[in-house]
């Protein structure tokens, strides 16, 4: 009965994005520098999806493959249900105009206004001057600079450059925004307030997303999902609150690192124990002396509040002869142990 | 002593000359030089159409005219004049040679121009589904807009100083008085009032290039 009813209705696909093995080169022969290798990747609807990865990782040919500003050599691009990989120029120059995006250095027209900048895609899309004149008004309100929309580039800072960008990408109301690196070239005060705005619209607007970053605070602040570029593979993909349960991932590993690098002394382990969300509560190392013949001896930790979600990782030593069953009865308790 | 009452009439018009050739050349070589210039950078391998055969061919063209000294392209081009103007004399025949030589000198200033503006605010009318049309008279031009203008001053004053060489072969206009009377005739006042004008001229089209230039420079 229920999945008759669910049929009937027009459904929206849960998927936003999807790239499947998307490879892309520069050059040719030799010198030819793989950018990506076969990378996959699904963005939800609705989802801040963080792409982080160190420079040269390949981040800001896979962000310009999703509207195809670098097209693909391999593989397929699909967004809000259209692929894009195979549209013509014409369709895709309309597809474009459902995808926001906005860039490390802004990238305004120094020409024009603030209110002019803004109106520049509405231009583009035939719309009639009253019309454009009202939504630019309508977005400048929206990010926060009414008051500038007379002002040239090059009289605003930072931080009132880019709300102008996320302006002027969202004018044509598209279901995706991509952020290039949107945050790297702005100061921590500006680079907070502009996540915020960010997330704001992301609740508000039901806006969809993608970012790329070599800033692990951008994923901490906004993200809900991540994937991790190496040499332009996708190492490591999936919801934070997953991955970072997981000490061994990677993501797990960059909040917390390893706080000792040299090896533990015979007869005892080290431990990193995850605590996510209530779990933090527990008194879970009171209990773990006084039940077990163990010493717990803290090496270090932190707790981080991470895709708004609090989560701690205490690195511990323990030594004595229960060693084993500390370990067991932690991962009874539901918490992530990794013991090295 | 000068008789200025007679000096008068013939310098006026052969002010009055050199500011025609010069100013309808000039027309004419914005007009030419202008997509030539946009041509030149949009259609390299990093352009916004990239047609490397024709890049190269323009490349060349643009090369080989610029190459040739002026009074040289003046006599060489004569028969291509003869057929556009019906005549090789006068103002309005030196207007050919003028804009052919001024064409791809602009071109290239266009085109240095226009190379300067940053390649992300491309990328950015792309990302917004502009076509290569809309993002060259959007975006390509008013960015370099203030380039180009002090690109048009630069030109013109080279227009004057080709208009000297042309007048000197027939066109009129402040070279040939400055030639004939002030150099032939030892009018040393004539040679000096003429240079005078030619400064004031010079002058007056910078400032007024540097003046366009700075009121749409947003920067």
């Amino acid at each position: 009965m229920a999945g008759h009813l669910q049929n009937a209705l027009p459904q929206q696909s849960e998927k936003m994005i999807t790239l499947k093995g998307v490879s892309k080169s520069f050059g040719n022969g030799g010198n030819a520098v793989h950018a990506l290798h076969e990378v996959d990747l699904e963005v939800g609807r609705g989802e801040i999806f963080g792409v982080v990865g160190a420079s040269g990782a390949g981040k800001s040919t896979l962000i310009r493959c999703v509207n195809l500003l670098e097209k693909p050599d391999k593989g397929s691009v699909e967004v809000d249900g259209q692929v894009m990989t195979t549209l013509g120029d014409a369709e895709l120059r309309k597809a474009r105009q459902r995808i926001g995006m906005i860039f490390q250095l802004f990238n305004l027209l120094s020409s024009r206004t603030a209110a002019q900048n803004v109106a520049f895609p509405l231009e583009i899309q035939k719309m009639e001057k009253p019309l454009r004149e009202k939504r630019v008004e309508e977005l400048l309100e929206m990010v926060g600079l009414t008051d500038k929309a007379g002002s040239y580039p090059a009289q605003l800072s930072g931080g009132q450059k880019q709300r102008v960008g996320i302006a002027r990408a969202l004018a044509t109301n598209p279901s995706v925004l991509l952020c290039d690196e949107a945050t790297s070239a702005l100061d921590p005060a500006n680079t907070r307030a502009i996540l915020t705005l960010l997330k704001d619209l992301n609740q508000r607007l039901g806006l969809t997303i993608l970012l790329i970053t070599h800033e692990m605070e951008v994923v901490r602040q906004i993200c809900d999902h991540v994937a991790i570029l190496e040499e332009g593979r996708v190492v490591e993909q999936g919801a934070i609150s997953d991955l970072i349960a997981n000490p061994t991932s990677r993501l797990s590993q960059a909040f917390f690192p390893p706080i000792l690098d040299s090896q533990p002394a015979e007869g005892s382990v080290w431990a990193a124990i995850t605590f996510l969300g209530g779990s933090a509560d527990e008194p879970v190392l009171t209990n773990l002396v006084r039940k077990f013949d163990v010493e717990v001896n803290i090496l270090g930790g932190s707790i981080q509040t991470i895709g708004g979600q609090r989560v701690g990782q205490l690195q511990v030593e323990l030594k004595g002869e229960q060693t084993q069953e500390a370990v067991e009865h932690l991962r009874e308790l539901n918490l992530r142990v990794e013991v090295r | 002593m000068m008789d200025w009452s007679s000096w008068l009439p013939r310098l006026w018009e052969a002010t009055y000359l050199t500011l025609y050739m010069v100013s309808v050349s000039a027309l004419f070589t914005v007009v030419l030089g202008l997509p030539l210039g946009i041509l030149l950078v949009n259609s390299d391998s990093r352009g916004l159409a990239p047609r490397p055969w024709l890049n190269k061919v323009l490349g060349l063209v643009v090369n080989v005219a610029r190459s040739l000294p002026f009074i040289i392209l003046l006599v060489v081009i004569i028969p291509f004049t003869r057929a556009l103007v019906g005549t090789i004399i006068g103002p309005t025949a030196a207007i050919v040679p003028l804009t052919i030589a001024a064409v791809p000198f602009f071109a290239r200033v266009v085109e240095t121009a226009i190379r300067e503006v940053d390649r992300g605010l491309v990328e950015a009318a792309r990302s917004m589904g502009a076509t290569n049309g809309e993002i060259v008279r959007k975006v390509l031009i008013p960015e370099a807009l203030p380039s180009i203008l002090l690109g048009v001053a630069l030109t013109v004053i080279s227009l004057i100083s080709y208009s000297a060489m042309a007048g000197a072969i027939g066109a009129g206009g402040l070279g040939d008085v400055a030639i004939r009377f002030g150099y032939q005739r030892r009018e040393d006042t004539v040679l000096l009032v003429t240079v005078i004008l030619l400064i004031v001229v010079v002058q007056g089209i910078q400032l007024l290039g540097n003046w366009l230039a700075a009121r749409v420079n947003r920067w």
